[in-house]
This record gives C-alpha cells, sequence and structure tokens, in this order.
C-alpha cells in the first residue's frame, strides 16, 4: 500500500510540475535559509554551553552605585569580591579570579618577539571550573606557583616551533620570566573566554600586588570572578547575601555602594555588555531577530505549501470521489494525502541540506562569525531540524489531506455540482492574510533598522574622524617613555604631510576604559564622587579632533600651569551640576587628590558610536607613561598608506625595535561599532526580501488558480462589454483587500519589536508614519504586481476560447 | 437482496420541498438484471445512489442483505459496499495518475488483499477482458471503450454480489455499447446481480426486469 502511495504521490507530482515547483522553491529556499540563520542564532547561543560544569559557574559582576543609581558596571567583580563571598556565602563551593586580558609582548629567543593578544593571569581553580582541555601539565599543579604559564597549542607552535615548550622560560615585556607548565588547547570560539597565555594568578597577587590588596581591595575593579555554587543552589537568591557578606567585612556604605550580581555563565555572551568584557558580546537582540525571521521564513513556505495543496483540491475531489467508491475510507486517504506531503518536504529538506551546505561559507563571510560551516557537525541542530521537519511536514499535509478527504464522493463525481469550498477559501485568506502580514512587518522593520543606520551614520558626531591615522603607544615603556613621545612627535610634525600629531590615553571610537570618581576641590569621595570617563591628551587634542569649545579656551602649551587645567563636555557640566558652561570656567575639581581647574568647555561628542549615550568626559593632561596610548596624526591628504613606511622608519629610531609599530586608520576604527548593527541590517534586509519573494511566489500560483476558475466569467464579462483593465481591477480586488487587512494587522506588531530594537540605541530616529504608509504601499505594489500581470494575461484571452472550454 | 420501503428523498429550498423520490418500495432478489429506466431528472440516479449507499434517504428502510441500512453509522455503510458492491460509472472515473493495471488493482488495495494473490486475481481479469497487452497504459491512452472496460474490471475484481450502473454506455459508440453488454450478459449469466439505469431500450432488452420511474414515483415494474 504504502509503495502504491509513494508512487502515485510521484505521478501526482509530476502531472502539476509547475504548482509543485513553486511549493518546492518556496521549500527549499526556506528551509535553506532556516538551516543557515539556525545555524548562526545556535552559535551564537552555544557560548560556553561545552563547560562540564557550566551550569554551576556564574560570573560576579560588579556594580557601582550612587544615590541608588549604577554609575558603572563592570564586568569582573572588585577585588575582594570572590574571597569575602567564598568566606561568607556557605551556597559557594569555590571561586577563581582572572585579571586581563592584556595585549604583551612576548619571546622566547630574544630577536624573535611576538605581540600577543589575551593574555590573562589566572588562579590555580582554573582547569577545575572551565572544561578547556589541558594537552600537557597537571591541571591541579600548573597555575598554582608564582612565574608559571601556559599557552595554547598555537601559541606555542608559533614561538616554539617543533621544541617542546613544557619547562621553557617565555619572557613577557622583555623582563617577567614564566616557566611553561601547561599547553591548552585553543579555547573554542563560542567561548566567552578566549585565551593565548594564562601566567599564574599567584604571580600577580603575590610579588606585583603588595599588602594582598588585590584580594581585600573593594575600590578596586575589573577582577573576573566566576563562583561555582553547590550543586541544585537557587542563585536569584544569594545575591542578598552577598550584600550581607559586604556589610558585615567593610560596613553598610561599602555594601550599598558596591553591589555584586550573578550572571550564568551560558548567559555571559549574549546578555552582558558591560565595562571590560573580555570579548566583544554577541548581540542577543539582533539573534532574537534573525531567529524569528527564520520561523516567520519557514511558515510562510509552509503555508505557501497549504495553499497550494488546497487550491489544487478542486482538480481532485473526483480523485477522491473514485476511490471511496471503489471502497475507499477516509483514513485511507489521509495517508495517501500525507504521503505526497512526505515526499515533497522530504526531497525539498535534503535540498537544502545540500544548499546549506554550499552556501554556508558564503554565510559564514556574511555573517562574519567564526561558527562551523557544516550543519552535520552539529547533530543537536540536525535533530530539531528533522524534527521541525516532521512537525512541518505533519501540520502543511494534515489540514489539506483532512480537507481533500471529506468529499462525498456523491458531490466530488457530480461536474454539475457546485462544489463549494467556503471554509477552504476562509482558511485561504487568512493564510494569505498572514503572509502578507509577515511581510509587510519585514518591509518596516527593515526600513526602520535602515533609516536608524543612517541616522546614526549621518549623525553629526561632533569631532572629525577623517584623515587621521593613529599609531599606538609601544607596548613596552620605560621611565624614558613620554620623552621619547615628545620626540616622536617632533620627528613625526616635521613630515610634510603630517597636518599635526597629539598623544592621548584614547581615541574616538571606541568607550573609555579610564573611569575616574571626581569631585569638586575641598570635597572628598565620601562627600560626593562623580564617575566620569577620562581622557588624558596633549593639548593639541582637542583642536585636532575638531571639538568645538563651547566656553572657555582650549588646553594650550602657552600656559604654563596647563598641566593642571582640564576641559568637561556638556554633559560633564551637567553632572556637576554647574549652571551653564561659562560658570564652569575657573571652577576647581579634585582628579584623585590632584587640583585641576576647568578651562573649557567642548559641546558634547560622540566618543563612541550614536548607539551608546554620551557621557560625562573630562579632559586632562598626558602625566604619565600609560597615559600615553595613542598618537592621532592628522595627515594633509587623503593618501595615508604612502606615509606608514616614513613612519614606521621614525617609530623604530626613537623607540627602538623593541615591538613593530601597529596603526589604524581612525575612520576605519570608528565605523567599527556599526559593525554588528550594519550587519544585522544586511543580514535582515536579505532575509526579509527572501521571505517577501517566497510569499510572492505562493500568490502568484494562488492567483493562477483563482484566475483559471474565473476563466468563464472573465470570458462572459468581456462578451458584455468590460475593458481589460476593468477586469484586472475585479480580480486584484480581492487581493488587495486582503493585503490591506494584513496592514492594519501587522503594524502594530511591528511598531512594538521595531520600538524594542530602537531601545537599545541612546540615539535613535522616531518612527514616523511614512515609514509604515511605505511598508504598505510597497506590500500592495508587490501584490498588485503578481496578481495584475496574470489578471491581464487571462483578461486579454479571447472570450470564445474561454467559453468554449467552459 | 435488497428491501427498500417507503424510501423518500427531497431538497429543502427555503419553505418549500422539492420531492426527488417519493414512498419507493421495491425489492430485487439475488441474481436478477435489473434496469431502472425513466426520463431526465425523474430521479432514477438518485435511486441508483441510495442503493449503493453514496447517498442516504431522508425517510424509509433500507435493508441490504437482511440487515437494516438505514440504521448504519457512515464507517459501517462504508464497509458494506466496500465489500458487496461493485460501480460502474458513465464517465469511466478511472483515476487518470494509475495505468489499467493499477486501476484495476486499487479495490483490492483497500480490501487488504495480499500482494501475490493480487497479481493473480488482475492477471486474469486482465486475461479475460483481452487487456493483457494495455496493462501499463494510462486511461488517457486508451479509447472510451476500453476505459470502460477497464471501469467493469475494476467494478467487479472484489467479486462484489451487486454491481451498479450509471448509464454505463452512455459516452460510448453503439458498437463499444454492444461490447460492454455483453459483458454484462455474461456477469449476469456467472450469477451477478446487477441493477443499471438508461435511456437505451436496447440495454434494457439484455436484463430480466424494468422499473420505470417518473417524478420520482415507481410508475412500472415489468420483464421486458
Amino acid at each position: 500500500m504504502w509503495r502504491n502511495y509513494l508512487k502515485l504521490g510521484w505521478r501526482h507530482i509530476q502531472r502539476n510540475r509547475n504548482i509543485t515547483a513553486i511549493n518546492f522553491i518556496g521549500l527549499v529556499v526556506g528551509m535553506t535559509a532556516v538551516i543557515l540563520i539556525w545555524q548562526y542564532v545556535d552559535f551564537e547561543r552555544s557560548y560556553d554551553k561545552f563547560h562540564a560544569q557550566g551550569d554551576q559557574i556564574f560570573r560576579v559582576q560588579t556594580d557601582r552605585i550612587k544615590d541608588g543609581i549604577p554609575f558603572m558596571q563592570f564586568a569582573g567583580g572588585a577585588a575582594c569580591a570572590g574571597p569575602v563571598i567564598a568566606r561568607n556565602v556557605p551556597e559557594v563551593e569555590d571561586y577563581v579570579k582572572l585579571r586581563g586580558p592584556n595585549e604583551s609582548l612576548l619571546h622566547y629567543h630574544f630577536d624573535q618577539k611576538h605581540v600577543v593578544d589575551d593574555v590573562y593571569f589566572a588562579m590555580g581553580t582554573f582547569f577545575d571550573f572551565f572544561s578547556f582541555e589541558l594537552l600537557e601539565g597537571d591541571a591541579g599543579t600548573c597555575l598554582k606557583e608564582p612565574w608559571t604559564a601556559c599557552i595554547t597549542k598555537t601559541l606555542a607552535d608559533k614561538v616554539f616551533g617543533p621544541e617542546n615548550p613544557m619547562g621553557k622560560t617565555i619572557v613577557l615585556e622583555n623582563e617577567a620570566e614564566y616557566v611553561v607548565t601547561g599547553i591548552v588547547a585553543d579555547p573554542p570560539e563560542n567561548s566567552h573566554l578566549g585565551f593565548s597565555v594564562l601566567l599564574s594568578y599567584a604571580t600577580f597577587s603575590d610579588v606585583f600586588v603588595s599588602d594582598n590588596e588585590s584580594e581585600t581591595a573593594w575600590y578596586w575593579d575589573g577582577y573576573l570572578t566566576y563562583l561555582k555554587l553547590k550543586p541544585n543552589t537557587n542563585w536569584q537568591e544569594l545575591e542578598p547575601k552577598f550584600k550581607e557578606a559586604m556589610a558585615a567585612t567593610y560596613d553598610e556604605e561599602v555594601a550599598e555602594s558596591t553591589v555584586f550580581s550573578l550572571q550564568p555563565l551560558p548567559d555571559i555572551h549574549l546578555t552582558s555588555n558591560l565595562l571590560g568584557e573580555t570579548k566583544p558580546p554577541g548581540d542577543g537582540t539582533a539573534v532574537k531577530f534573525l531567529f524569528l525571521v527564520g520561523i516567520l521564513i519557514l511558515i510562510i513556505a509552509w503555508f505557501n505549501y497549504i495553499n497550494l495543496t488546497t487550491a489544487q483540491s478542486m482538480n481532485r475531489a473526483r480523485e477522491v470521489g473514485i476511490r471511496k467508491v471503489i471502497g475507499s475510507n477516509r483514513s485511507a486517504l489521509i495517508r495517501q494525502f500525507m504521503t505526497e506531503a512526505v515526499i515533497i518536504n522530504a526531497i525539498a529538506i535534503i535540498c537544502a541540506l545540500i544548499f546549506a551546505t554550499l552556501l554556508g561559507p558564503a554565510f559564514v563571510n556574511m555573517v562574519d562569525t567564526p561558527m562551523p560551516t557544516s550543519i552535520f557537525d552539529n547533530p543537536r541542530l540536525l535533530m530539531i531540524l528533522l524534527a521541525c521537519f516532521g512537525l512541518g511536514t505533519f501540520l502543511t499535509g494534515m489540514y489539506p489531506a483532512l480537507l481533500q478527504s471529506s468529499y462525498k464522493p456523491i458531490q466530488a463525481l457530480n461536474p454539475n455540482l457546485n462544489r463549494g469550498r467556503i471554509k477552504a477559501q476562509w482558511v485561504r485568506k487568512g493564510l494569505v492574510v498572514f503572509q502578507f502580514g509577515i511581510s509587510v512587518a519585514l518591509i518596516a522593520s527593515t526600513l526602520v533598522i535602515y533609516n536608524q543606520m543612517r541616522y546614526m551614520q549621518k549623525r553629526d558626531l561632533g569631532i572629525s574622524t577623517e584623515k587621521t591615522l593613529v599609531i599606538e603607544g609601544p607596548l613596552f615603556r620605560d621611565s624614558t617613555y613620554l620623552e621619547l613621545g615628545e620626540t616622536f612627535k617632533t620627528e613625526l610634525a616635521m613630515l610634510p604631510a603630517v597636518k599635526s600629531i597629539s598623544g592621548s590615553s584614547s581615541v574616538p571610537g571606541e568607550r573609555i576604559g579610564w573611569t575616574a570618581g571626581i569631585q569638586k576641590w575641598g570635597q572628598t569621595e565620601e562627600d560626593e564622587n562623580y564617575g566620569f570617563r577620562a581622557i588624558a591628551a596633549d593639548p593639541e587634542y582637542s583642536d585636532q579632533y575638531d571639538m568645538e569649545i563651547i566656553a572657555g579656551r582650549s588646553m594650550s602649551r602657552d600656559h604654563g600651569a596647563d598641566a593642571s587645567s582640564c576641559l568637561l563636555n556638556e554633559e560633564g557640566v551637567k553632572v556637576f551640576q554647574f549652571e551653564s558652561p561659562e560658570s564652569a570656567l575657573g571652577e576647581e575639581i579634585n582628579f584623585w587628590g590632584q587640583r585641576v581647574q576647568v578651562v573649557g568647555v567642548v559641546r558634547d561628542f560622540h566618543q563612541a558610536s550614536p548607539k551608546a549615550k554620551i557621557e560625562p568626559i573630562i579632559l586632562r593632561n598626558v602625566a604619565q607613561n600609560w597615559m600615553l596610548n595613542y598618537f592621532s596624526v592628522k595627515l594633509v591628504s587623503d593618501d595615508m598608506l604612502s606615509m606608514v613606511e616614513n613612519m614606521k622608519g621614525t617609530y623604530d629610531r626613537v623607540f627602538g625595535a623593541n615591538s613593530p609599530m601597529e596603526y589604524f586608520f581612525l575612520d576605519e576604527h570608528y565605523d567599527q561599532q556599526y559593525k554588528s548593527e550594519a550587519l544585522f541590517g544586511k543580514v535582515f534586509t536579505f532575509f526579509s526580501g527572501l521571505a517577501i519573494l517566497i510569499s510572492c511566489l505562493g500568490l502568484l500560483a494562488l492567483i493562477a488558480f483563482v484566475v483559471e476558475r474565473r476563466r468563464k466569467e472573465i470570458g462572459i464579462r468581456k462578451v458584455l462589454g468590460s475593458s481589460i483593465s476593468g477586469i484586472v481591477m475585479i480580480l486584484s480586488k480581492d487581493f488587495l483587500f486582503l493585503v490591506i487587512i494584513a496592514a492594519v494587522l501587522a503594524i502594530p506588531v511591528v511598531h512594538h519589536f521595531m520600538k524594542g530594537w530602537l531601545d537599545g540605541f541612546a540615539y535613535r530616529i522616531d518612527m514616523e508614519w511614512w515609514v509604515f504608509l511605505v511598508a504598505v504601499l510597497l506590500a500592495v505594489a508587490i501584490a498588485f504586481f503578481t496578481v495584475g500581470y496574470q489578471s491581464l494575461v487571462a483578461a486579454r484571452q479571447n472570450p470564445v476560447d474561454s467559453l468554449q472550454q467552459a | 437482496m435488497i428491501r427498500l420501503s417507503n424510501i423518500e428523498r427531497f431538497y429543502k429550498a427555503g419553505l418549500t420541498k422539492t420531492w426527488v423520490l417519493r414512498d419507493i418500495n421495491l425489492e430485487i432478489n439475488e441474481g436478477e438484471f435489473a434496469t431502472i429506466m425513466g426520463p431526465s431528472g425523474s430521479g432514477k440516479t438518485t435511486l441508483l445512489n441510495i442503493i449503493g449507499m453514496l447517498d442516504t434517504p431522508d425517510q424509509g428502510e433500507y435493508e441490504f442483505l437482511e440487515e437494516p441500512v438505514h440504521k448504519f453509522r457512515e464507517r459501517r455503510r462504508t464497509e458494506l459496499h466496500k465489500h458487496y458492491i461493485g460501480f460502474v460509472f458513465q464517465a469511466y472515473h478511472l483515476i487518470d495518475e494509475l495505468t489499467v493495471y493499477e486501476n484495476i488493482e486499487t479495490p483490492l488495495l483497500y480490501r487488504k488483499i495480499k500482494s501475490s494473490e493480487r497479481k493473480a486475481m488482475v492477471a486474469n481479469l486482465l486475461d479475460e477482458f483481452n487487456m493483457v497487452a494495455k496493462k501499463d497504459l494510462f486511461p488517457h491512452q486508451l479509447s472510451g471503450g476500453q476505459q470502460q472496460l477497464v471501469g467493469v474490471a475494476r467494478a467487479i475484481i472484489g467479486k462484489p454480489k451487486l454491481l451498479l450502473a450509471d448509464e454505463p454506455t452512455g459516452n460510448l459508440h453503439s458498437s463499444q455499447g454492444e461490447i460492454i453488454m455483453d459483458l454484462f450478459k455474461q456477469l449476469h449469466a456467472d450469477g451477478m446481480t446487477i441493477l443499471q439505469v438508461t435511456h437505451s431500450e436496447k440495454n434494457a432488452q439484455y436484463g430480466t426486469r424494468v422499473i420505470e420511474i417518473e417524478d420520482g414515483y415507481i410508475r412500472r415494474d415489468y420483464a421486458p
């Protein structure tokens, strides 16, 4: 019997090639898109799920709170967080602390130096917590002693070549010597911790830091702290206990201002975007949206299937009638129709798997994510897809099967009886409304996303990022560094292509890492403490970046005392509650015990992308080695690359060849910030387009049926004198009506979701009514185009033909 | 075999009832070859459909093989007609996607007969009907007469007790029609009970009994 169903299904598919092709293309395109999207979504959601004890591990995150409002939120804990919590909260089994990531200059052979990213100090318990694979060395002891290190396999091969690194000594920053005690497999891409070197934490806490401050200070941030909780602990209930522990260890005030909370390990990548994240965080909203788009695409493809199959059922009613007469019961018919659904869906998913595999690399390129490209490496996802396929087949096959098997033979076999299938028509109309609702929603969302992107890119940043090359200061700096920096600047300034040059602690295009609690002079930290972002910069900095001074002056070398002057931005003026920018001038500020005077106020500028809110910023002079991280070089012409070789020569001569010159172009650096949004926009637009295309394909086939059924009517109307445009109108009217209903239903939904998305941006567009109007008009236009074409063909037929055939 | 008592069939349109069949009392015994005749719209086909259990009467009792069909639910009626009744249609009603062989085989599939047995049964019948050479053709590749032969073969493959035929030769040339009618005669001779609906006096001559129907009433019942 099954063979018979299969055979029959296959022949039926062959006989109705056009419809099957449309059904099939829709399903294949839809499933391919879904497979690709879900691979991406699955990868983004797979972060840190590989840790065997992952469900017991939580990261401690610190909020610095003032007047009940968190003004700084750190991904790491305060120095004391781990020890205090572990001592006072019995549910905590153990903790591990890391310090980093740092960039370091590393060598084994003195003449082969490597710039290494992601160097961490890590406690000996590191391998008890995390399931990173230790290839060589002892997990229990390798990070226990000071001056020991574990390095990744890749780095080991790069630095040591064929030599066995175990027991050998690596040198960091030309001076610190560590013995290699372990080799770790490279951490997987889907780990929020990505390291290349782990140095023993004991080196940091026992050697570099005095007075055990790294274990007791409540005011020192940036210690990545992970807790392992006892099994079956309700982690949400622990946070009040942390507060109690802090109050008991220090005092009530500290407990109020330094608040710890927990982040489940697997949630970090997509939900946490705090100061000092170890990797650029994933975009949880984007992942959610893409997941949704994937589902929508699949639903659209399924609805096509249902629509086209039920539309076809007119033609199959006779077969149903015959089969019932010769002895089939309803369930046999249902089985038969289901078999057809299974055949089409199965072939579709096989094709989709093949396409997804072929397109995988291109897709990975598109989303720019280091995810695996073959779904066959991911059995879990494969199972989900297969389950989804089964469910889809069942849902899409079942309705048409139930509908078609319900025909009474006597009606089905009588050619004169009108097989009024009002119910089926309503279902079909409902599905068309749904499909078009999705299309309208996707078009409107795409427009909103596009507008927001444009808005961000077109926004006046308040600074100029053009023609600027940024050279990073060398990693290795000794006591002469600031002087060398001056020499470097002077020598570069002599190059004809260089317009100006200035040194600074940070450059636009990133959030400022340096935060300082400052207050008016005469006040102490206890009285008031404003969280500012601080930039140390040469006096030329503000002019070079075209910052607008709205009160006072920029810092200047002409004023002897400018080592003690500073600039604020407007936001900073507000935070200090000065009445106006002018009234801020001359005010004195306590910056870590130094007395600095406000000499000017700059208009608010976007240090980071307009996604982030403008924060209070204080600009001050460069006073120490670590403040001189960047040299911004403004060039005369756009042709920057030709200058680089020249500058490299100067760099090597001034700083000595202790590390190669690293540089970047500021506009590119700044635009990096838009990368994830731009990417999301691109991917979203692409898949929305695909979804709309599949919808249209379905509509195209559906209207073909409608036109076919109304051929006789069209003929009669033409004989009675209707014009071609009149007939096109009659046929299009019904569908346009559906599209408009769809639009009305879709708009509030889009508005809600897009509002949620826009809320992620500190500076955003308003969703204006015309966006929705355009979306609806576009959907109408698409529908009209699809319907209109076929109507036109039908309307132009000679009525004699259609009436004869009917 | 068939006993109809006081069968009524009507359609309601608003407040008015339109009768298709009125007060039908009819008995047909095993081994008869009966013909229902009458003008268009007289209710012949409806009567046939009721007997074939494709339609249900609005009133009256219908016993088939001593079983009260009017009391059965649809599932049981389906079972009955599956096992005891074969249909032949004016428009043949073959399944377009199936070959001659498969069309004939299909009723056996629904009766869950084993593959080897099926093969033998279909092969025998094809042989009997001289259609072995055509077994792999699809319906649209056959003439009308050949299609109706397949239709008859399909109707009788399950060895029904009753064969119902609605204008079996209505779409055929007279020579093709004769072949079908000769076949019916042969089947009758072999013991099959046959009930046909026809306009044709000539076809009625093949049978053993004529039932004339007009405006929903049985007007005459006689031997031809």
